[in-house]
């Protein structure tokens, strides 16, 4: 970025009268060429939020004169010039110079002598999407340059970035054991890329989507992740549960922590509520959705007000509540898909496909797990409950195609990037007439880059079969794969005993720390989400 | 765990099975309620355990509630009946009903008809939710009709269709007024479900 300043300055020198420049990383800039408002040039930062020297308190509280959040920028005084910093009530900007505070709500205005070369300036944001207009005035010929000095937001993770680190708990008690799953988990993905949390530890609480989500914040060559603590705190007080799982596996330098919301939680502020759709036409970020019904049944307030002003991934809210859990990711989730124009495919439960599956298959075909499961011991026994199937077709009408119907218009998707999934679900006695997974929740799928760097899908194994080891004898697996795009690798979790039966899925068991898309700049291509 | 040894039952609590269900440790599920699971509910004898441990083992309510969902799941439903009889705490009962669902005698229609008259709406309305499920369910998805709890009418509304019962159809009619728009919606839905021609004439 200085090369680029200097380059530029002796290119003026040679060709014409010098005149103010400013660098910065969306461009170098003139008076002449430099816009304002929404189309000035842009500082981005991350905002200096976290605790890099481990002493407990926030950088910017601490107003150390040096530090990786700075975000530079130059500024080519020709003449003698003036700063001006203008920051809104309660906006937490600053910038530095050699170590100097020159510029704060306290210190709008300084000066810089003229000089031949790039002036180097820090700006500093101490919050989420923190802004201040700095303007630069040549002195001596009046021209002005309005640069915004912005921090970024919270950016959530989506399923189309690589994966850094999956996180599970290998759990083996009186209802049974997940070694098949975690066992896949460490064999299909890279080294280190797997965290083994703790059973005892963390009380057996197994829900690891529930209790966090991760996110970045990002700027030029600068990443810091975030890990949201829910206020779900292991289905417990504070400390039960995995309540202390981000602090003791995720936060520190570099990796903050954020907890928003407050009072009882509802089963809507577990994160397996809160999802992220990939880049959509729009939103080169995505879009976060939500189960509520706007009342009870509804995330915190404190985290449905941060989330919204983040601005970048505008949220969007889906209705949930026909389900026992009530969570979005119990019946739809996103997979990559390189033949697609948008890079992936929406998978969404479909009963009416399941129904078929079923009413193809011969009647006396025996199922094992669904008879000690859920007291149907064949497929038949399925099919002859007249209550069920009744039940499904009417949520199919009810919930699930008027909620693809809304899911598609928020997101501007076609028929041709929904993957419709076999699936029903039967009621939870005692829960309200809600629904649970019947067959196991594909959707409720994770996605990971293996150790040889193919993105595989780990899913729930639907056991739609008599024989366990026969996988080809169950229609419901080779629905699933004949549907996925062919260059995913699918592997198939048993999550029976301790996750199907515990009224959850494999997503519901995991976590996944992402990588920020390659292009991540915020400060270019959603520029236009945030407001001024 | 306290346990208090019966000598008003015959069972053996004392068996290998029994002790087996009698020490099970409930789950937390992911809605929040606990949950008994494992291999030894698949024991023969894990009912009337389960029942046992219902009645005789001093519990938290939440434990007592997921002991009563292992006993529903079992679908013995003279078990069921008994535990309803000694059980008063909707916490309680609320779950057990659902262990009367694929049952088709008359003793436990007659429990799911007198939860009907319960003075808890949740009751009721997961008694009608059951009854949806029996075939023989018909006269008391009627009863259930002139709930005053919406949440119970429509659940009754919706039942009556599932089972194809077609003298229901007459009682659904004026529920089609009703001033809850979700139990108009399962009224309307059952007479299509029993006579489409005819609900289209309604219409």
């Amino acid at each position: 970025m200085l090369l680029l300043a200097l380059a530029c300055t002796q290119s003026a020198d040679d060709n014409e009268a010098p005149v103010l420049q400013v660098v910065t990383p969306d461009g170098d800039w003139t008076p002449a060429t430099a816009g304002t408002g929404s189309d000035s040039p842009i500082v981005p930062g991350v905002p200096n939020i976290d605790d890099d020297d481990g002493d407990g308190t926030q950088d910017f509280a601490q107003g150390v004169s040096d530090d990786p959040e700075f975000a530079e920028f130059t500024v080519l005084p020709v003449n003698a010039s003036s700063l001006s910093l203008d920051v809104g009530e309660g906006e937490l900007v600053r910038v530095w110079k050699n170590g100097e505070l020159i510029l704060s709500d306290a210190l709008p205005t300084a000066s810089l002598n003229k000089n031949k070369k790039p002036v180097t300036l820090y700006a500093e944001f101490g919050d989420y999407l923190a802004v201040g207009i700095l303007t630069v005035t040549d002195d001596v010929t009046g021209e002005s340059i309005e640069v915004e000095l912005r921090g970024a937001p919270l950016i959530l993770n989506h399923h189309l970035q690589p994966s850094e680190l999956v996180a599970s708990m290998p759990t083996n008690s009186q209802w049974g054991d997940n070694d098949q799953m975690i066992e896949t988990f460490e064999s299909v993905l890279p080294e280190g890329g797997f965290l083994r949390v703790k059973e005892g530890r963390y009380q057996g609480d197994v829900w690891v989507q529930d209790e966090i989500e991760f996110g970045t914040l990002t700027a030029e060559d600068h990443r810091v992740d975030l890990v949201i603590d829910s206020i779900r705190n292991g289905q417990g007080g504070a400390g039960a549960g995995l309540d202390d799982l981000a602090e003791d596996e995720f936060e520190g330098p570099d990796f903050l922590l954020g907890e928003w919301g407050e009072g009882r939680a509802t089963s809507q502020d577990s994160f397996g509520n809160l999802e992220i759709s990939p880049p959509v036409e729009g939103y080169p970020f995505g879009r976060i959705y939500y189960g509520s019904n706007g009342g009870r049944y509804a995330p915190a307030d404190g985290l449905v007000e941060f989330l919204e002003s983040q601005q970048v991934q505008d949220p969007f809210i889906l209705d949930a509540t026909w389900l026992c859990v009530g969570h979005v990711d119990e019946y739809q989730s996103f997979i990559p898909d390189a033949s697609s124009d948008k890079g992936f495919k929406l998978i969404w439960s479909d009963v009416p496909s399941a129904i078929a599956l079923l009413e193809s298959m011969d009647p006396d075909t025996k199922l094992p797990r669904y008879r000690s499961g859920h007291g149907y011991a064949t497929v038949g026994d399925i099919l002859e409950d007249n209550g069920l199937m009744n039940y499904n077709e009417e949520l199919q009408e009810d919930y699930l195609d008027p909620e693809l119907e809304g899911f598609m218009a928020e997101l501007g998707l076609s028929d041709e990037d929904v993957i419709k999934i076999p699936a029903l679900f039967e009621e939870v006695g005692w829960c309200g007439n809600t629904a649970l997974a019947l067959i196991p929740g594909m959707a409720n799928l994770i996605v990971a880059e293996d150790a040889a760097g193919q993105t595989t899908l780990f899913v729930p194994d639907p056991f739609f079969r008599t024989s366990e080891s026969d996988y080809a004898s169950d229609p419901i697996v080779q629905s699933f794969t004949e549907a996925m795009p062919s260059e995913l690798r699918i592997e198939w979790i048993d999550d029976w005993d301790v996750y199907h039966l515990g009224m959850g899925e494999v997503h519901c068991g995991t976590n996944v720390v992402r990588t920020p898309a390659d292009d991540a700049t915020w400060w270019l291509d959603a520029r236009h989400l945030i407001s001024e | 765990m306290l346990f208090l040894l019966s000598t008003a039952l015959a069972f053996d609590a004392t068996s290998p099975a029994a002790e087996a269900v009698l020490d099970m440790e409930p789950r937390t599920t992911r809605a929040g309620f606990l949950k008994l699971q494992g291999p030894a509910l698949e024991h023969p004898d894990a009912a009337e355990a389960l029942a046992w441990r219902l009645a005789h083992v001093e519990e938290p309510l939440e434990v007592q509630a997921a002991v009563a969902r292992a006993l529903a799941a079992t679908g013995e439903a003279e078990l069921v009946i008994d535990a309803l009889a000694g059980q008063d705490h909707p916490e309680v009962r609320g779950p057990l009903l659902d262990g009367l669902r694929r049952a088709d005698d008359a003793e436990s229609l007659a429990a799911l008809r007198a939860e009907l008259s319960s003075d808890h709406v949740d009751l009721r309305m997961e008694a009608a939710r059951v009854l949806s499920y029996r075939a023989d369910a018909g006269p008391a998805l009627v009863f259930a009709l002139y709930d005053p709890a919406p949440e119970v009418r429509g659940t009754a509304a919706r039942g009556i269709g599932w089972i194809d019962y077609d003298a229901g159809f007459d009682a659904l009619v004026p529920l089609l007024g009703d001033a809850d728009p979700e139990v108009v919606k399962h009224a309307d839905r059952s007479l299509d479900r029993l006579d489409a021609a005819r609900a289209a004439e309604l219409r």
